[in-house]
């Protein structure tokens, strides 16, 4: 069964789908291809009977297992595939919806995302609310049958070219502020909407910050319950950290160690490797191997039936871990190249190395995950806090203090 | 059907072999009684070791069936040794599992393997000369000479860091003899052999040094490196499942004494200062175990199977060392008291470090077979 899937699966794309190489755009932030490249693709794959590999049928989806996920998954490793657009949507809003969503919602939105033709982006993070999302602020206000939103969001990845995205919004400030929450399908073509382009730390925009002013969205665009807006996001970042904890990273990722011994063995020319190169080499060898490997068990574990509770923050607390670490031992590789790079090689190293910080931010940062794992792992238990039963509106939440002027 | 060879995961059959050695281990050798055989003058408990050498089998598990074994392999060695490190459980089966690897591929010596199968011999393997036992563990020109006196072959030389040295009867030492190395059998009880018992580092493992003084050899018609590299890397595997099984005991134990002990108003577990170590504990874990399953998975393939042991066994060694100091550090004063369990994983640790090969020694290995 399986054998016959990747049998059939590595033919279609050796005809159809880029190699992975150096720099691709699998593990950068953002994949550059043309939109129109990336929607023809993908609506191919589709065809192909690749996407949506274990969602039901009736949704578009091929109504295959987990085992042909991980067939997937291992075997696109060695591909550069031009799907950047949709990893969000596919990943998160189309998960949450399968999951959480009405037989209308389920049936409207699932299959034009499997073929690409709408993209979905995810709205949660605010300038005030990062890793304390549950202090949003974004104000979703009933008026006539349906809602108006107000409020800002930022590191909205692809907003600039969704169709749609999911937010979270605050719904009640007179509650808990993990009670007064709910979660909507948003049009991002709808007046009101306005997308900003975020520039990072690369220099790169690989992000958004999203402003919605007086956005009216219906009734039947609530995900979830009213008021039940939590839930929905607790499964969203499940999915998230899942998915950002079980990617395969490409062979063409400037940090992986067979792009760092290739610098090496460049520079080196015909002398041998210092040990200390080597050493450092091997032990990112072992560390990208567990990772990858942390990730396969995980997705065999899924498969075999059995829950992986919280582990996902495991693998994506470790991958980031492994960007950090892979970082360093460019350092010690590249030397004094690193202080001016020279060559493209060299510049995609510095690209990665700053690219990783964010890795440990994004989708939740490190020491939530590490929050996630103590907590919903080992069993410790939470920091009482002072904020889980007071009223939001009592709150004081963002950072406060002093404000720094320029 | 699980394929082994594709699958990570471990067959249900091994994992009640692992239950059923974590029950015994649990009844019979809880770190009580380990601390009774460390006071006391044996290496081990006889008895604990007739039940897991006999009674159950593990003299034999990884000894194929025609020679007297159960033929188990690699998914039933990382059952059985995970759960003995976790309970730190002192026994001669990881120096008979090693002499039983090398001997049951050399032909002629199934006595020999029959019999440690069955759980009547006690057998090690002498490859170390210097006291370091890092990248010299398997010295490329071992001092110790086999010579021939009317064609008789006698051993003289010294080894060190032997695995139960005092308590083998048979002892496989790895020799010099006219310009090649070679693997020769010797009779612990001959009088020329003395081994005298080492100050051990970790009190639940048993080192010797051993001198050989003329002492009648048999030497093994073997493929030497084939053998050394085989004995290399099921040390490899079985001490990367030691450490695994004993890394994931401290972090259990971390994590009850953080949900017991209260500090300022609440379980300490509650500060990220403690959680935060935890979980890069556990995180340790999962990733050194993931390595772990990948070497059980490649272990009949001979040519990924040595690269991947190597892997998890430089993920365990590093990682268990500081999950066991964290958790002397994470229990505070109480976790540096003598009567407190947390030294005696330290102690574990920092020999499982050193023993068969060291960090450096294995990214040594990885980067050759990693083609750097």
């Amino acid at each position: 069964m399986s054998d016959d899937f990747r049998a059939g699966l590595i033919r279609w794309l050796d005809q159809h789908g880029p190699r992975a190489r150096a720099g691709g755009g699998a593990d950068a932030e953002v994949d550059t291809r043309p939109l129109a490249e990336q929607k023809a693709f993908q609506a191919a794959l589709h065809d192909a009977g690749y996407a949506g590999i274990t969602w039901p049928k009736r949704y578009g989806g091929q109504g295959l297992t987990n085992g042909e996920l991980l067939v997937f998954r291992e075997v696109a490793r060695d591909y550069d595939l031009p799907v950047g657009a949709f990893v969000i949507g596919l990943g998160m809003p189309g998960e949450t919806i399968l999951e959480c969503g009405t037989e209308e919602q389920k049936l409207r939105y699932l299959p034009k995302m499997l073929r690409g033709e709408e993209i979905w982006c995810q709205l949660f993070s605010e300038p005030g609310a990062g890793s304390d999302v549950a202090g949003l602020r974004m104000s979703a206000v009933r008026e006539g049958g349906g809602w108006v939103l107000n409020g800002q969001k930022i590191w909205t990845t692809g907003a600039q070219f969704s169709d749609y995205g999911v937010v979270l919004a605050r719904t009640d400030p007179t509650v808990a502020k993990h009670r007064g929450l709910t979660m909507f399908i948003v049009d991002m073509h709808a007046p009101g909407v306005t997308v900003r382009p975020l520039r990072v730390a690369t220099g790169e925009s690989p992000f958004n910050e999203v402003f919605l002013d007086d956005v009216r969205i219906p009734a039947d665009a609530v995900l979830g319950e009213v008021g039940g807006g939590w839930a929905v996001a607790v499964v969203m970042l499940r999915h998230e950290r899942e998915s950002l904890g079980t990617i395969d990273r490409s062979r063409g990722n400037p940090l992986s160690f067979d792009e760092l011994s290739a610098a090496a063995a460049e520079r080196a020319g015909s002398a041998a490797l210092p040990d200390g190169h080597r050493h450092a080499l091997a032990s990112l060898y072992t560390r990208e191997t567990a990772v990858r490997l942390l990730g396969r068990l995980l997705r065999e574990e899924q498969q075999a039936g059995r829950d992986v509770g919280a582990r996902g923050a495991v693998a994506k607390l470790a991958g980031a871990e492994l960007g950090h670490f892979a970082g360093e031992v460019a350092l010690r590789i590249l030397g004094a190249e690193l202080a001016a790079p020279a060559t493209p090689r060299a510049a995609a190293v510095v690209k990665a190395a700053i690219t990783a910080r964010g890795m440990s931010i994004a989708g939740g940062t490190n020491e939530i995950q590490r929050n996630v794992i103590g907590e919903r792992i080992l069993g410790l238990p939470k920091d009482p806090g002072i904020d889980r039963e007071t009223p939001f509106n009592q709150l004081r939440a963002g950072t406060t203090g002093v404000e720094r002027r320029n | 059907m699980r394929d082994p060879h594709v699958s990570l995961l471990p067959t249900p059959e091994q994992e009640m072999l692992r239950d059923t050695v974590r029950e015994v281990v649990a009844e019979r050798s809880p770190l009580a009684a380990v601390r009774q055989v460390i006071a006391g003058p044996g290496d081990y408990d006889d008895q604990v070791w007739l039940l897991l050498s006999r009674e159950l089998g593990l003299a034999g598990l990884a000894v194929p069936e025609p020679l007297g074994g159960s033929g188990g392999g690699a998914g039933e060695l990382v059952a059985v040794f995970t759960e003995l490190g976790a309970g730190l459980v002192p026994s001669p089966l990881l120096a008979c599992t090693l002499a039983a690897t090398a001997l049951q591929v050399v032909p002629g010596e199934s006595a020999t393997v029959r019999a440690l199968a069955a759980g009547e011999l006690i057998a090690s393997v002498a490859l170390t000369e210097q006291p370091e036992a890092g990248a010299d563990w398997i010295p490329p020109a071992p001092a110790t000479t086999v010579s021939r006196r009317d064609g008789r072959a006698r051993l003289s030389g010294r080894k060190t860091i032997v695995l139960n040295g005092t308590a083998a009867g048979v002892l496989l030492v790895l020799a010099h003899e006219d310009g090649r190395n070679v693997l020769c059998l010797i009779d612990g009880a001959d009088p020329g052999v003395r081994a005298v018992a080492l100050p051990p580092t970790d009190l639940s493992r048993s080192l010797a040094q051993v001198d050989f003084a003329d002492v009648p050899a048999r030497v093994l018609d073997a493929d030497v490196p084939a053998v050394l590299g085989r004995i290399r890397d099921v040390a490899n595997l079985v001490l990367a499942a030691e450490g695994c099984g004993a890394l994931a005991a401290c972090v259990a134990m971390v994590s009850d004494h953080a949900k017991a002990r209260t500090a300022f108003g609440r379980p300490i577990g509650a500060f990220q200062a403690v959680k935060h170590r935890a979980a890069d504990m556990y995180t340790s874990w999962e990733l050194a175990h993931a390595a772990l399953r990948e070497a059980v998975r490649l272990a009949d393939d001979e040519t990924r199977f040595g690269l991947a042991a190597a892997t998890a066994r430089a993920l365990v060694s590093p990682a268990y060392l500081r999950a066991a100091g964290d958790t002397i550090q994470l229990h505070g004063g109480i976790g540096y008291t003598w009567e407190h369990d947390a030294h005696l994983y330290y102690r574990h640790a920092m020999s499982s470090h050193a023993l068969c090969g060291d960090p450096d020694f294995q990214l040594s290995l990885i980067a050759t077979s990693a083609g750097i």
